[in-house]
């Protein structure tokens, strides 16, 4: 069975029905485990393998499972040397063997002629050396496997039966091949084997693997498609011809793009709940159209995991997809039931828009003083207070950088965007926060600029959203997540990669995208600062001091801003370079940015970083200081000075332009003088006076420099910088919790 | 012919009762849930087995709709089931139990969705889904991991089918009230009155301050006779509380704020009540786990 290409690893893991939003990560982590455990039990080949293409994962509701090709059928063979008595104490005075030596040659089952001698750190010894020939790759992964099968980091486990063991779900039975052989392991329990099992209602058979590489096609046969991309694709494809059958497309979740097809997030969510996919059509009946598409669409959705369909014209059809883990559906009994189903949810949700609009937007806002923002932070009445005393600042920003802003419409958005927290309908689809108030304010016959500001308020809520489409909108999205942020950081919660309860990534992320996108020109550090003394205003205490909670949001803000610049595939160097000079204004931040890294290509920028780096070794400590035109003495710091004064004007120019390409093509055409400057003119001078005047006039090159970018920051090559390890880590990447 | 409402819950007693659970009645004391019952509730804690089925009526004081929405009642029935420890094949035992009220899982898309179970005022928590056929749920399906406060082992799987839910798809019909309880009589002629007038006395009626009244001398009483060891008169009164609040909170008489506090205080009270429990059947040797009684099948094979 052992092919060329090295040896096979299967492993499956039975298990009852895994929760879907968990199996990605499951994959994700048992990848990287198996893989280190293949490294640190010597099982990888010193070439040719990676852990992209040499391991696969699959999975199922009720499987997850990993092949790992190119293995080494055993581990490397070593030598073990074993240092026995000192040469001193082993020979005698006539080289004759002593019975320490004669005790160590026996214990180690050797003649004591065959003793080696071996130099130590305690002065030379015998001993012996011995071939430790590598364990069969069968029986290091029995022992290594079952370990990382079990440290796979679920969000929620459980126990079952005598409550011995703790995984996602209960385990029923492992698959471990190595090379078509069983690997022998025991995981929660389960002794491995060669069997696994079918669909659980098609069929249900146990079924040998015989051959690790046809795993996919075994289970095919039997009705489960394991890979989970095939699945995607194929669930993709037959609703893609669903929709056409139609004369239709499949409908995007409320708050996506205007035209945007398909719903993504329901796809992968519906192929993890799946393990033979179908689709089933259904109707519901014509009357229910007159609901708001967007109510329509997250009732199909959200409860039902249904799609909806709509005319390419938007008009939402009175149809919709859903899926099936089964074969078919002979007797129809799966579309009615959806369809009786669906008909329950579609008049629950018609029962919430009637009873909702009894009363208009601004009567359900007043219930918001009995609804807690957070227990430490007050009442949503509290917080819409705050966010109309911020939203002032916010408006004369976007007014100042060129926007027109109804700053009326913004008051009256804010004191109704959180109103639909009371609403029924809400409370059973609380994706629709904000979408339900714009509907509800619109239908109260509120000016459209207020209700469309309040529909959008809470976009963008993923990397990918649109943003809101007015101004507005905008605005009221900027001071509700600033308000939210400065609150919880106030209460010293700093979210981490793995814990971020209040979603404050995101939200930092949707500030950033908003002011950035929007063009808007802010101090950010004046927003963060307004929030928090609104809290103070309020005579709200937080857990921590309003100082620590602006540094460490400051500090969080430009996490956020550096995974912005490096998601655009901007280098990692140029945006901690362009955070470094400052960060406070984030669009002006994301274009320098930009520039850093496209003047990158010219030539004497990389001679200006590493001057830049020299003059910040210089400085360092150094208090700040001026200079005098008449001290400088020699001709090449007269020079650097004449060119510096020059190139302040055009710097300052292109600044205004916000051209910092131009900028920095400015402070670069520097670089000959400060080489010559550095090449001629000793710094360090023995005279005070000139040493002060020449570290004066570096300050002043550094402080032109840091108006673009710190460019020491700029990793040049050659220089060492941190090497990325062979071992696999789940270390953060760009796209990293993208939302 | 589908299986009418009382066919449906004979059939469910009838299926367990052969996979060897103890068929219990429901609890006379108002309860919110079928977990409430002490048959779950104190047979779930500690090392003895237990297999128990029962049909319980829930009452949700906040659900009632005057008998007007078709979908949604004050009191609703559900059929509980209650496996410990939980059987490897436990699934296997749900699927077949389907086919007893004549729905075949092959001809249907059975799904086992994430639901995970949570009860502040049991301090109790599972793992779990909800168990869709053909995108409607018609049970809950759950493996309890902590009750009054304690980790659990042996783990119980409880098994909770929504009988309305199940009867009214088996018969088609849209609306709870008409479906068929026994013959020519519809499930509206049995409770409508009911749900009605519940409804009132939830929503409008209801003494708020006798309520409130209530709870606090129910409280009370249940932490005294806790002190004097009767844990099953206690939990009565930790039971009483529970409805109580869910009127007062039906009525709109309980904040935000306040709701935390209550949720506490019974959950006080039914800790204490589990705790309690399991040192009486300590003391007694944990009878059922040497007896091998009806229902104490381990299942396991």
């Amino acid at each position: 069975m052992r092919s060329r290409s090295g040896g096979v690893f299967l492993l499956e893991i039975g298990t009852e029905e895994i929760p879907a939003r968990m199996i990605d990560g499951a994959l994700n982590d048992v990848r990287l485990a198996l893989f280190n455990e293949l490294e640190a039990g010597r099982l990888l080949p010193d070439f040719d393998f990676s852990i992209d293409t040499n391991i696969e994962t699959f999975g199922t509701p009720r499987r997850l499972a990993i092949r790992a090709r190119g293995l080494r059928d055993r581990q490397p063979d070593t030598v073990q040397e074993i240092t026995g008595p000192p040469v001193k104490a082993a020979f005698d005075a006539s080289g004759r063997p002593t019975k320490a030596a004669e005790g160590f040659a026996r214990a180690q089952g050797v003649m004591v002629g065959e003793l080696k001698r071996f130099s130590t750190p305690k002065g030379e010894c015998v001993g012996v050396r011995r071939a430790v020939p590598g364990a069969p790759a069968a029986d290091v992964l029995g022992q290594r496997v079952p370990a990382a099968v079990l440290s796979i980091s679920f969000p929620k486990t459980m126990r079952w039966g005598d409550g011995e063991f703790r995984f996602v779900r209960p385990i029923h039975w492992v698959v471990a091949l190595f090379d078509g052989d069983i690997v022998d392991m025991m995981i929660a329990g389960v002794r491995s084997g060669d069997r696994t099992q079918s669909h659980r209602t098609l069929g249900r058979t146990w079924v040998a693997i015989r051959d690790s590489m046809k795993y996919l096609e075994v289970l095919r046969k039997h009705r489960v498609e394991a890979d989970v991309e095939a699945r995607r694709r194929l669930i993709a494809q037959r609703l893609g011809l669903a929709a056409r059958r139609n004369e239709a497309v499949l409908a995007a979740p409320p708050g996506s793009s205007t035209g945007a097809e398909g719903d993504p997030e329901l796809l992968r969510e519906v192929t993890h709940t799946v393990e033979w996919p179908q689709v089933i059509e259904g109707e519901f009946d014509a009357t229910f159209l007159d609901l708001p598409q967007e109510i329509l669409v997250t009732a199909l959705r959200h409860h039902q995991k249904s799609f909806s369909l709509r005319r390419s014209s938007g008009r939402l059809l009175n149809r919709f997809l859903a899926i099936a883990d089964m074969e078919g559906d002979p007797k129809g009994a799966i579309r009615k039931g959806n369809e009786w189903v669906l008909r329950a949810r579609l008049a629950d949700a018609r029962f919430f828009w009637e009873e909702d609009r009894k009363i208009p937007l601004r009567e359900h806002a007043v219930a918001l003083s009995r609804v807690t923002f957070h227990e430490k932070l007050g009442s949503y009445a509290r917080k819409c207070e705050r966010m109309i005393g911020l939203a002032g600042a916010v408006c004369e920003a976007f007014e100042r950088s060129g926007t027109k802003v109804s700053g009326e419409a913004v008051e009256e958005a804010v004191r109704l965007c959180k109103a639909d927290l009371t609403t029924q309908m809400v409370k059973e689809f609380p994706e629709l926060e904000g979408i339900v108030g714009g509907l509800y304010a619109r239908a109260d016959g509120c000016p459209e600029s207020v209700a469309a500001a309040i529909y959008a308020h809470d976009l963008p809520r993923g990397a990918d959203d649109p943003l809101p489409p007015t101004p507005e909108g905008a605005i009221v999205g900027l001071v509700d997540r600033l308000d939210t942020q400065a609150g919880i950081f106030l209460l010293g919660i700093v979210p981490t990669g793995s814990r971020d309860p209040y979603g404050l990534r995101r939200s930092v992320l949707g500030t950033c995208r908003l002011l950035i996108e929007n063009k808007v020109r802010v101090s950010l550090a004046d927003l963060v600062e307004r929030a928090l003394a609104a809290y103070e205003n309020h005579a709200i205490e937080g857990s921590v001091p309003v100082s620590q909670a602006k540094a460490s949001l400051m500090e969080f803000y430009r996490g956020r801003l550096q995974f912005i610049g490096e998601a655009a595939g901007l280098r990692q160097d140029s945006v901690r370079a362009a955070l470094a000079a400052s960060m406070d204004d984030p669009h002006d931040a994301r274009m320098r940015m930009a520039a850093l890294d496209a003047i990158r290509e010219d030539d004497g920028f990389i001679a200006l970083a590493l001057a830049h780096k020299r003059i910040k070794n210089i400085l360092k400590d150094r208090p700040a200081g001026g200079y005098d035109t008449t001290h400088l003495k020699e001709e090449a710091e007269r020079a650097l000075d004449r060119g510096l004064r020059a190139a302040i004007p055009a710097i300052e120019a292109s600044q205004a332009r916000a051209d910092h390409l131009q900028a920095l093509r400015e402070i670069a055409r520097l670089s000959p003088a400060l080489d010559l400057f550095f090449d001629r003119v000793l710094v360090m001078a023995e005279d005070a006076r000139l040493r002060e005047n020449r570290l004066g006039l570096l300050q002043a090159l550094a402080r032109l420099f840091l108006r673009v970018g710190d460019f020491s920051e700029i990793v040049v090559a050659g220089e060492p910088a941190a090497t990325p390890s062979r071992r696999a880590t789940s270390g953060s990447k760009p796209g990293e919790s993208g939302g | 012919m589908p299986l009418n409402f009382q066919q449906l819950i004979l059939a469910l007693q009838q299926f367990w009762a052969s996979e060897g659970a103890v068929l219990q009645q429901p609890y006379d004391v108002e309860a919110g849930a079928g977990t409430m019952h002490p048959d779950t509730f104190f047979r779930v804690l500690g090392p003895e087995p237990w297999r128990v089925a029962y049909c319980a009526p829930s009452r949700r004081p906040a659900d009632g709709r005057y008998g007007q929405n078709p979908f949604r009642v004050y009191r609703h029935y559900q059929f509980q089931v209650i496996l410990k420890p939980s059987p490897l094949d436990v699934q296997d035992l749900y699927l077949k139990s389907l086919s007893a009220f004549g729905i075949d899982p092959r001809e249907h898309d059975i799904r086992f969705d994430e639901d995970n179970w949570e009860s502040p005022t049991l301090g109790a928590a599972g793992v779990g889904w909800q168990v869709l056929m053909d995108g409607m749920e018609i049970s809950q399906f759950t493996y309890f991991q902590q009750a009054g406060g304690l980790e659990l082992t042996p783990i119980a799987a409880e098994i909770t089918y929504g009988s309305e839910r199940i009867g009214m798809f088996l018969n088609g019909v849209d609306n709870v009230f008409d479906l068929e309880w026994a013959p020519g009589v519809r499930y509206g002629d049995v409770r409508l009155q009911e749900e009605v007038e519940f409804s009132k006395h939830n929503f409008e009626s209801a003494d708020v301050a006798l309520l409130n009244r209530l709870f606090e001398q129910y409280e009370s009483e249940g932490h005294r006779l806790l002190n004097l060891g009767l844990v099953l008169p206690a939990y009565d009164y930790a039971l009483r509380c529970s409805h109580t609040f869910n009127v007062l909170e039906a009525r709109g008489a309980i904040s935000v704020t306040e709701r935390t506090g209550f949720i506490q205080r019974v959950r006080r009270l039914s800790v204490g009540c589990a705790k309690e429990f399991l040192k009486t059947r300590e003391a007694l040797g944990f009878p059922l786990l040497k007896k091998g009684a009806a229902g104490a099948e381990t299942g396991r094979r």
